[in-house]
């Protein structure tokens, strides 16, 4: 089985593509394990150090090992630089050419893609890192220093496959492993941390012939589960070199992409949720107020409450897979399960203390962080929503085999209304003998209701079985159509499909995004400089101050029309209520009056008509 | 101002039969025309008898503020009748301002007039806002100014 798995997995073994400036790439975990140490932390003692980097290796790693609740394991991959170390790697990546051309070009700024608000909570992100846990700026440099090393020893680019046979499917299970996910520190994204598990999955048909095909693949990825990591083989967005697909690699966060691009994501803050459901019921609101169709006319807007991303998968950098410019290693099995992964519950790498998770090191590819097992190894087919979907060799068999158990519950379904008419038939009989005899009347009275039950239960069992007729068309109809090859929409199970961010179109673009960047900081200064200086004037400056700040805004985001549409909105809604307030009552009256001379005139114009 | 309302081409006779002015756009364009009247008798019942003295400049600012405003109602009613691409945006900034002096005149000396000029200014956004009027006119003036460039 292992050499047939292996083949399978280097059939289908998918080209990775990276965006230029990428530092980190899959790697042997037997390297990165022998090149740092291990760590237990205890509620009560604080960090302990097991195994001092050079000792530690996977045998070592997998050892059982008897913690306190609450106590973390984790690996340390790096001792961030010192700072002669890290001015010389600063130095030295300046003065090299080859640094240079390597270095990453961000091109438009996420913060000039999205609004106000949000960079005004991306601000706040930022200072949120000096509270939280988080892994230190220089860990980066330090991992890509060692890293540089190892590869230099011996370069060498690995996965690890795992095949799974459940429900009919085959699944096949890469699994990559980078020493550092720098996105946070080289392309401004959400976090840093040690040690990253990226997981893609190819699902193949067609083990009763012995002959798989591929049917369906699926990436981890940012905010999405099931259907819609999914995509079927022949989905025109799933780019292939012959049998291998191309995965486009986040810069620094390595999340999977099926197309190369900018995708921006948003982080949603659990706190701010309220405001953002408020905000979407009083838009809900006013468009149904004014009968709007604004959702139509408009291009769909930021949300406002989100922290913005952006996840470079462009494919301009390194190709590793099959034909490309570094090939793959010969892969590692990870089925059955080694030792290493199955024993070692603890993260793999530096445990940040981050309360919000996003700087710690994700633990093995078996285990959440927590240590419960992930539903992506326990069930792969569930984790991408095939679960409710059958392999296209059983489809036919298995509509058949339905349509035949619906074929018999017809037939019993008839015998038993047959009967029951019968029933029916007798008891009305029964119930016609009984009228006009006084006597009879409690008979009378229990056969009546008697009738009238299995009426309702004939009436049931006949639109059942109408209902079953029109399944057994359906289904007769799709297993024609199947064995004439018809398939359905390869993307007909999707609900939300991530797509690359359109280009920027900003009036004046470096202005913009200089803007952008220097606007939240400048919009305190002032603050600052109207709470010290024009004290009086404080309500009116920061109106005019957030007044002129939101024309620019909208200037640049060519919005100008949209922001005087909603601004005099807003205006007009604020002169209703303040009408509402002064003339409450005479509001009230009139309402009264006009409605009792309404009902008057209606009722007069009946009589005289 | 002659350049923010010039027309992006000329169209053909029989594509402006097709944009032929809505029953929304013509109440719009004459409630707009009415609104330039009642500006206008604000101005006069606003402005300060002469000669002008320094404690009459406010009065005579807000006057002037008044006259300004029919001006504009009377060009925004004639953009809107002909169907100018900035009309939509122009009358929406017109009621924006009217609304948002009058909400200021309120947390200040509150004349009488500032209310039927808030109920005149809250009518016109509804008429403005209604979607046959609003989907006549493009939302967004730079968009706008492309199309004419193309």
């Amino acid at each position: 089985m292992s050499s047939d798995s292996l083949a399978l997995l280097r059939r289908f073994e998918p080209v990775l593509r990276f965006t230029h400036g990428e530092r980190f790439f899959p790697m042997d975990v037997a390297r990165y394990v022998e090149n740092s140490s291990l760590w237990v932390h205890r509620p009560d003692t604080g960090a302990e150090r097991l195994y001092a980097e050079g000792e530690l290796s996977l045998d070592r790693l997998a050892e059982p090992r008897f913690e306190p609740f609450d106590s973390v394991q984790y690996i340390k991959f790096i001792e961030p630089l010192n700072i002669t170390q890290l001015a010389a790697y600063q130095l030295r990546q300046t003065l090299s050419k080859k640094a240079r051309e390597q270095a990453f070009h961000a091109g438009p700024g996420r913060l000039a893609r999205v609004g106000y608000g949000s960079r005004l909570l991306d601000a706040i992100f930022s200072l949120s890192l000096f509270a939280r846990g988080r892994v230190p700026g220089d860990t980066a440099a330090a991992a890509a220093v060692t890293y540089l090393r190892i590869q230099k020893k011996e370069e060498h680019y690995n996965y690890y496959g795992r095949v799974l046979e459940q429900d009919g499917w085959l699944a096949l299970q890469y699994w990559y492993f980078y020493p550092f996910n720098n996105w946070r520190s080289g392309f401004s994204g959400v976090n840093d941390h040690e040690g990253d598990w990226e997981m893609v999955c190819i699902y193949l048909y067609g083990g009763t012939k012995g002959d798989w095909q591929p049917e369906w693949l699926a990436y981890a990825s940012h905010d999405f589960e099931g259907d819609d990591l999914r995509r079927r083989w022949d989905d025109a967005e799933v780019e292939k070199v012959g049998d291998h697909p191309i995965i486009y690699a986040g810069a620094g966060s390595h999340a999977s992409y099926f197309q190369a691009g900018e995708y921006l994501s948003e982080l949603e803050i659990p706190l701010l949720s309220p405001l953002v459901s408020f905000f979407k019921r009083f838009n809900h609101f006013w468009d149904r107020l004014i009968g709007s169709e604004e959702k139509q006319i408009q291009p769909p807007t930021p949300q406002v409450f989100r922290i913005p991303f952006v996840d470079y998968a462009r494919g301009d950098g390194l190709s590793i897979g099959p034909g490309q410019e570094k090939e793959w290693n010969a892969p590692w099995l990870l089925s059955p399960a080694p030792k290493w992964a199955r024993a070692y519950r603890g993260l793999w790498g530096l445990w940040a203390q981050d309360p919000i998770m996003g700087e710690n090191a994700p633990a093995g590819p078996m285990y959440e962080r927590n240590g419960k097992v992930r539903r992506a190894w326990y069930d792969p087919i569930g984790w991408a929503g095939l679960d409710k979907q059958m392999p296209p060799d059983r489809t036919l068999e298995k509509a058949k085999r339905r349509e035949h158990a619906i074929e018999q519950r017809q037939h019993a379904l008839k015998i038993s209304i047959a009967e029951k008419s019968r029933e029916l038939r007798d008891l009305s009989l029964e119930l016609e003998a009984l009228l006009e005899q006084p006597h009879l009347k409690r008979l009378y009275q229990t056969r009546h209701k008697k009738i009238a039950a299995l009426s309702a239960e004939l009436d049931a069992m006949r639109a059942e079985l109408a209902a079953d007729g029109a399944l057994r068309e359906a289904l007769e109809l799709y297993a024609e159509r199947v064995e004439n090859g018809y398939k359905l929409s390869p993307r007909a199970h999707i609900h939300r499909a991530q797509h690359p961010a359109s280009a920027v179109s900003l009036r004046l673009g470096r202005i913009a995004e200089a803007w952008a960047a220097a606007s939240i900081g400048l919009m305190l200064l002032v603050f600052v400089a109207i709470v010290l200086f024009a004290r009086h004037y404080l309500v009116l400056g920061i109106a005019a101050m957030l007044g002129l700040v939101a024309i620019v805004e909208a200037t640049f985001r060519r919005r100008l029309g949209l922001l005087i549409g909603r601004a005099t909105n807003v205006i007009a809604f604020t002169a209703g209520l303040v009408l509402l307030y002064q003339f409450f009552w005479e509001l009230v009256i009139g309402i009264i009056l006009v409605a009792g001379a309404y009902i008057m005139w209606e009722n007069l114009r009946e009589l005289w008509s | 101002m002659r350049r923010l309302f010039r027309r992006k081409s000329r169209p053909s006779r029989a594509s402006r039969r097709k944009r032929e002015i809505s029953r929304p756009i013509s109440i719009a364009g004459r409630l707009l025309g009415l609104q330039a009247l009642g500006f206008l008798i604000l101005a006069i019942t606003t402005a300060p008898e002469a000669p002008i003295l320094p404690h009459t400049f406010a009065e005579l600012w807000q006057a002037g503020f008044y006259i300004a405003l029919a001006g504009l109602s009377v060009l925004s009613a004639l953009s809107l009748l002909r169907l100018r691409p900035l009309a939509w945006n122009f009358a929406m900034l017109l009621q924006g301002t009217s609304l948002l002096f009058a909400l200021m005149l309120y947390l200040g000396e509150r004349p009488f007039y500032i209310y039927p000029q808030m109920i005149y200014g809250i009518v016109m956004v509804l008429e403005l806002n209604q979607p046959e009027l609003a989907s006549s006119f493009p939302k967004e003036i730079i968009n706008s100014q492309e199309e004419r460039k193309t």
